[in-house]
């Protein structure tokens, strides 16, 4: 019967520490264990250093870790069935927001861009991860491991991207780019390397690549289609004729009627052109009368209804229209059933308007043609009659 | 002769639970010391496996731990829980029919 000092057992238990157990639980059984071994195995004047030497490498084949790791792996296993509950859960949930997102973009529908983002944060930071962890246990090798991460990595970085085309956001364009370079230049071939490697998952993944590439392709032409130059210059000519048919009614049309009036319809007619300027140097980056003098078909952006009630033209629009409709007595514009010309409401209207309906073109054309009932409001019926 | 650790491997937690059964609360090195003892020293359990699998038991909760301050040292006892109660039996009946079918497999003539 060996008798240990205090000091030998903390040498131990600090041994066992350094070796890569940091299990307390662990640390303790062992230490308990090799306590127990040393006192009934080593006679009472043998050598403890040797002896314990050659007691401790008998837990293990290469290293003491091999028991954290193995104890850890045995207890993460007790969540694996929470795990995969959580990931088919959330899976689903942002799927159906990213795809509810889309329809209601396509729809114009409000709120299409707080459930495609909530969709993939969703499914990135929740589904993915899990996903892949789930999947990491699969895997044995150390590489294959190290794939699997940066395939992780990749897909979050094409989602984002993904995301910030969805929403417009400033460097989509860039982000695209490095989500899709590293896909296609940093993963794939690492990708194809592990998986030939292993006569087993050689046909996966030659077929997987395969898939990766198409579809990358798929994703790089489909969004990036630019309203064709056929579209841009339909658009810049349906402009030209509603800015012409508007300057001539404009030169005809002699407003009358009070000061009052007189004035709403100036300020009036001044705010929808100054929007009309906002909105064109939103998208296209230059103003009206410019767009529409170039022959060079620059193409429009996008502009989303966010941005689009960001301009303080847009407000001061609103509310000149509201303004000239209160003095007139006439409606501006009408959008489906008739509204009571109650001043809140009516603007309410109009921001809705704003929402529904981001496409340039159309835009443009409500803006136009309110100008044009203006017009027609302010100038009495039979100067009209004469002509 | 000590049996291969490919015969042991799958069997561990059935020894476990079963030793656990007979001698209500053991700490690790006692249970190693115990099955040496048994077997005659053909099984022995390294402790590189003894651990994770006691470790494994608890979460499934077939086991579950006392601990006993012995100076410096901390001693964890083991014991089974009702479950694994319930369980030894399950599993020693398992393996038991799966000897037979081996003996069958393998065309064991039984030991005269």
């Amino acid at each position: 019967m060996y008798s240990l000092t205090d000091k030998q057992i903390d040498f131990i238990l600090n041994d066992i520490r350094a070796r890569g157990v940091e299990t307390e639980d662990l640390q303790l059984n062992l230490l308990d264990h090799i306590c127990c071994i040393i006192e009934n195995e080593l006679g009472e004047n043998g050598d403890f250093g040797q002896f314990y030497q050659r007691t401790i490498s008998r837990f293990y084949k290469k290293e003491l870790r091999e028991l954290e790791d193995e104890t850890q792996t045995l207890l993460t296993f007790k969540h694996y069935y929470t795990m995969k509950k959580i990931m088919f859960v959330s899976g689903f949930f942002s799927a159906c927001l990213m795809l509810s997102g889309g329809a209601f973009k396509v729809m114009h529908w409000p709120g299409a861009n707080v459930l495609f983002m909530s969709g993939i944060v969703l499914f990135s930071l929740l589904f993915l991860p899990v996903m892949f962890t789930l999947k990491l246990k699969e895997k044995t090798e150390k590489r294959d491991k190290a794939v699997l991460v940066f395939g992780m990595i990749v897909s979050i970085l094409l989602l984002f991207a993904a995301l910030f085309k969805f929403m417009h956001w400033a460097g989509a364009g860039a982000f695209g780019l490095i989500a899709f370079g590293t896909l296609l230049l940093g993963f794939l071939p690492v990708y194809l390397f592990t998986g030939l490697k292993n006569p087993a998952t050689k046909v996966n993944t030659i077929v997987t690549s395969i898939l990766i590439i198409a579809g990358s392709a798929f994703l790089l032409v489909l969004p990036n289609r630019s309203p064709s130059k056929v579209l841009s210059k339909e658009t810049i000519n349906f402009l030209r004729n509603e800015e012409v048919a508007l300057s001539e009614l404009r030169e005809v049309m002699q407003p009358a009627g009070t000061n009052d009036t007189t004035e709403a319809f100036n300020a009036f007619m001044n705010s929808a052109d100054k929007l009309k300027d906002a909105i064109i140097k939103g998208i296209a980056g230059v103003d009206y009368r410019t767009y529409l003098a170039d022959d060079e078909n620059i193409t429009p952006q996008w502009l989303t209804p966010e941005q689009l009630n960001q301009f303080t033209e847009t407000k001061n629009y609103i509310d000149a229209i509201v303004e000239l409709e209160n003095k007139t007595n006439t409606k501006l514009y009408s959008i489906g059933n008739e509204q009571s010309m109650d001043k809140p409401n009516r603007k309410e209207e109009l921001k809705n308007v704003f929402q529904m309906q981001p496409h340039v073109k159309d835009l443009m054309c409500f803006i136009a043609n309110t100008q044009t009932k203006a017009c027609l409001a302010v100038t009495p019926k039979k100067t009209i009659a004469a002509k | 002769m000590i049996y291969s650790s490919e015969l042991i491997k799958g069997t561990l937690k059935t020894i476990v639970l079963q030793q656990l059964k007979q001698n209500g609360k053991m700490y690790g090195y006692e249970i190693t010391q115990r099955v040496k003892e048994l077997s005659k020293d053909t099984i022995a359990i390294t402790e590189g496996a003894l651990y994770p699998t006691l470790h494994a038991l608890e979460a499934e909760g077939l086991v579950t731990t006392e601990t006993e301050f012995i100076g410096k040292r901390v001693r964890k006892y083991y014991k089974l829980t009702k479950s694994g109660d319930k369980k030894v039996l399950e599993k020693v009946n398992e393996f038991s029919e799966f000897m037979n079918t081996m003996k069958f497999l393998l065309d064991i003539k039984p030991a005269t």
